[in-house]
């Protein structure tokens, strides 16, 4: 088992102890929320991080991936449809579907 | 050990802009910033000339405000966040003996997220009622429909959603690179000073942005319909998520530089990095107290405990302290240090940080701040830190690193003139703000009157800001001829020490086209050549 986890179980105790320094003042559920949501985040992070060690391995990859564009276009599009009318959320989304579409057929080939 | 067959590269414009390399994805990430850099360095050129004295009306007061806010918009959505984290995409995984980066198709997702964002941000400025308006920040309620129902300002609420998406991918996949694909020996301990600031950053993207992200498609719900933000305390809120990742973002934009120019001076000072341990020690500090500071900004409201962020915010010069004397510490320590183009803007970037981070000092207190809070006394602090600081680190990476990424060097002589252009304009634009500043000229102001005393320091910042755009062009040149009729750098031109120059210049498609030497420390290659010097007299 590697001891990557450690890292970041040191940096999320880090933000613990600033949060646990911010409960000597009076302060809004807001900053309470940010600063430790940020803490349980990255030491959730490390708990999921502890069984794992892939050192050195890479999965084979496609050399270039078209459909990583069309998905990065096609969630531009929807966006700017909650923005511009639902009218656009239909390419959009159609947009998504074909990007992610494409990229799961590069893994597969 | 990570050695493959090399396999054919695909070459063509679309080879590179959907290619899954981490290098050519590094590469386009940072052209694309690189490009951001030009246009918002010509609004800043604009910026300049409208304020180079007063009654000058260059630009209408809507301009001007569209002006400022895709200026800094730009410069910190666009430029300087994917470049620092470009860095990060090429020589992070090169630097830790890996074959490709975490999640190749993921990263390329980052950058073209953030490529689209860029596009529709800018292209605020061809609707009829032009671009957004609102500063960098956004602040509700001038950002709500009732006071900007410009189409300028979804355009960029959307387009700086998707640019903090790609960016929070980028520094997703990063992280996982250094933490899961190290090469067997590479302990956390072992790994370079660049990979650690990238660690830190990546530590704090990762829950900074999420809030901004949530805070801009909430503030774009809130103009077309649902109501967010107009209740009691709901412009703080807004100002809460926002500059919960608005301070972080400072130090992603920083850190990096701070590694890159770590690996500069103790390649041309001919030593191991000073204080390793600690200097690694104080970036996670100092990551963790940037997460913890962003009230500061917020003192002028009086709804924040001053005392907390005045108290954190002051705390953070003790790991900046740390990594100081790290660097100087290995300039001294060394052998006489090679005074290359990137050694002179790796000094230029400890002189000027340590500028930016003195007058960060007086911000950092509730009762300087309300002096010079909102005016070019900020201006003139932010860019000492993201200007002198930043951009001069970007300088020295890219003359240190541009003979392994392309083969040859970047022609000294144009390097050195394009370094004293950028120093010397630094300094003559942005010192003046500060005294401006002080005074009480505000920011984000067209114009002031001719009697306050402003002209004189406002015309000097202004001939600053021209020798800084001469210093520009001068790099493109250098580029361009350096590209053109190059001079061959070979593998490690530089006697350097980490794993990224025991490969070719520039590297193959799977990084190593050799087995990687034994790793014993954070400097393989110094190592390396320690062993083979005492094998030699012996």
């Amino acid at each position: 088992m590697s001891r990557d986890w450690v890292t970041t179980g040191l940096w999320g105790l880090f933000l613990l102890g600033l949060t646990v320094l911010l409960l000597g003042w009076e302060r809004s559920w807001l900053q309470l929320l940010l600063l430790g949501g940020s803490a349980a985040l990255v030491l959730a992070g490390a708990v999921i991080l502890r069984p794992l060690d892939e050192h050195g391995r890479a999965r084979e990859q496609p050399e270039t991936s078209l459909g990583t564009i069309v998905l990065a276009g096609g969630i531009t599009i929807a966006l700017l449809g909650v923005a511009f009318g639902t009218w656009l959320l239909l390419p959009g989304l159609g947009l998504v579907a074909l990007g992610a579409g494409v990229a799961l057929r590069e893994v597969r080939r | 050990m990570t050695v493959a067959l090399e396999r054919p590269r695909p070459r063509g414009l679309l080879a590179w802009a959907a290619s899954t390399d981490h290098k050519r994805i590094g590469l386009v990430t940072l052209a694309g910033a690189f490009v951001a850099f030009l246009v918002s360095g010509v609004l800043a050129l604009l910026i300049r000339s409208e304020l180079a004295w007063p009654g000058n009306q260059l630009l209408s007061n809507d301009a001007y405000n569209q002006v400022f806010t895709m200026h800094g918009s730009a410069m910190i959505y666009v430029f300087m966040t994917p470049a620092a984290l470009a860095l990060g995409i090429y020589l992070v995984p090169l630097q830790i003996g890996a074959s490709a980066i975490v999640g190749p198709r993921a990263t390329l997702l980052g950058t073209w997220l953030t490529f689209t964002g860029a596009f529709v941000s800018y292209s605020g400025f061809v609707t009829g009622s032009g671009a957004a308006r609102d500063g960098w920040t956004a602040f509700f309620p001038l950002s709500d429909q009732a006071f900007s129902p410009e189409t300028g300002m979804d355009l960029w609420l959307v387009g700086t959603t998707l640019t903090l998406v790609g960016s929070l991918i980028h520094g997703t996949t990063i992280l996982a690179t250094v933490l899961l694909r190290r090469a067997p020996g590479m302990t956390m301990l072992r790994i370079p000073v660049f990979s650690w600031s990238m660690v830190a950053t990546c530590l704090m993207v990762l829950p900074s942005f999420p809030p901004a992200i949530v805070g801009f498609l909430l503030l774009l719900a809130d103009r077309h319909g649902v109501n967010v933000y107009d209740v009691v305390n709901g412009p703080l809120e807004y100002q809460h998520l926002f500059w919960f990742y608005a301070h972080p973002v400072v130090y992603v934009m920083f850190f990096p530089l701070v590694g890159a120019v770590a690996e500069v001076v103790a390649t041309f000072a001919r030593r191991p990095f000073f204080g390793y341990s600690a200097t690694a020690l104080s970036l996670l500090v100092f990551a963790a107290l940037s997460m913890s500071v962003w009230g500061h900004h917020m003192f002028t409201t009086g709804n924040v405990q001053n005392e907390y962020f005045s108290l954190t915010s002051t705390a953070l010069l003790v790991p900046a302290g740390i990594e100081y004397f790290g660097i100087v510490g290995t300039m001294v320590a060394g052998a006489r240090p090679r005074l290359t183009t990137a050694m002179w803007f790796a000094i230029g970037f400890v002189l000027l940080f340590l500028l930016g981070g003195l007058s960060g000092i007086i911000v950092a207190s509730p009762t300087l701040d309300y002096h010079v809070h909102d005016t070019m006394f900020v201006v003139a602090h932010f860019h000492y830190t993201l200007f002198g600081g930043s951009v001069l680190g970007l300088f020295a990476a890219v003359y240190f690193w541009f003979p392994k990424v392309t083969g040859a060097f970047l022609r000294e002589g144009l390097g050195k003139l394009h370094f004293a252009l950028f120093f010397i304009g630094m300094n003559l634009t942005f010192f003046p703000l500060f005294v401006l500043g002080y005074d009480g000229m505000r920011r984000r102001v067209a114009d002031y009157p001719g009697d306050a005393g402003f002209t004189t320091l406002n015309l000097v910042a202004t001939v600053g800001a021209a020798v800084v755009a001469l210093g520009v062009v001068v790099f493109l040149v250098n580029v361009v001829v350096s590209l053109r009729r190059p001079v061959p750098a070979g593998d490690d031109p530089w006697g350097a020490q980490t794993l990224e120059w025991w490969t070719s210049s520039p590297p193959p498609r799977e990084n190593f086209d050799r087995p990687l030497p034994p790793i014993r420390s954070f400097t393989p290659l110094l190592d390396l050549r320690e062993e083979e010097e005492r094998r030699r007299v012996a």
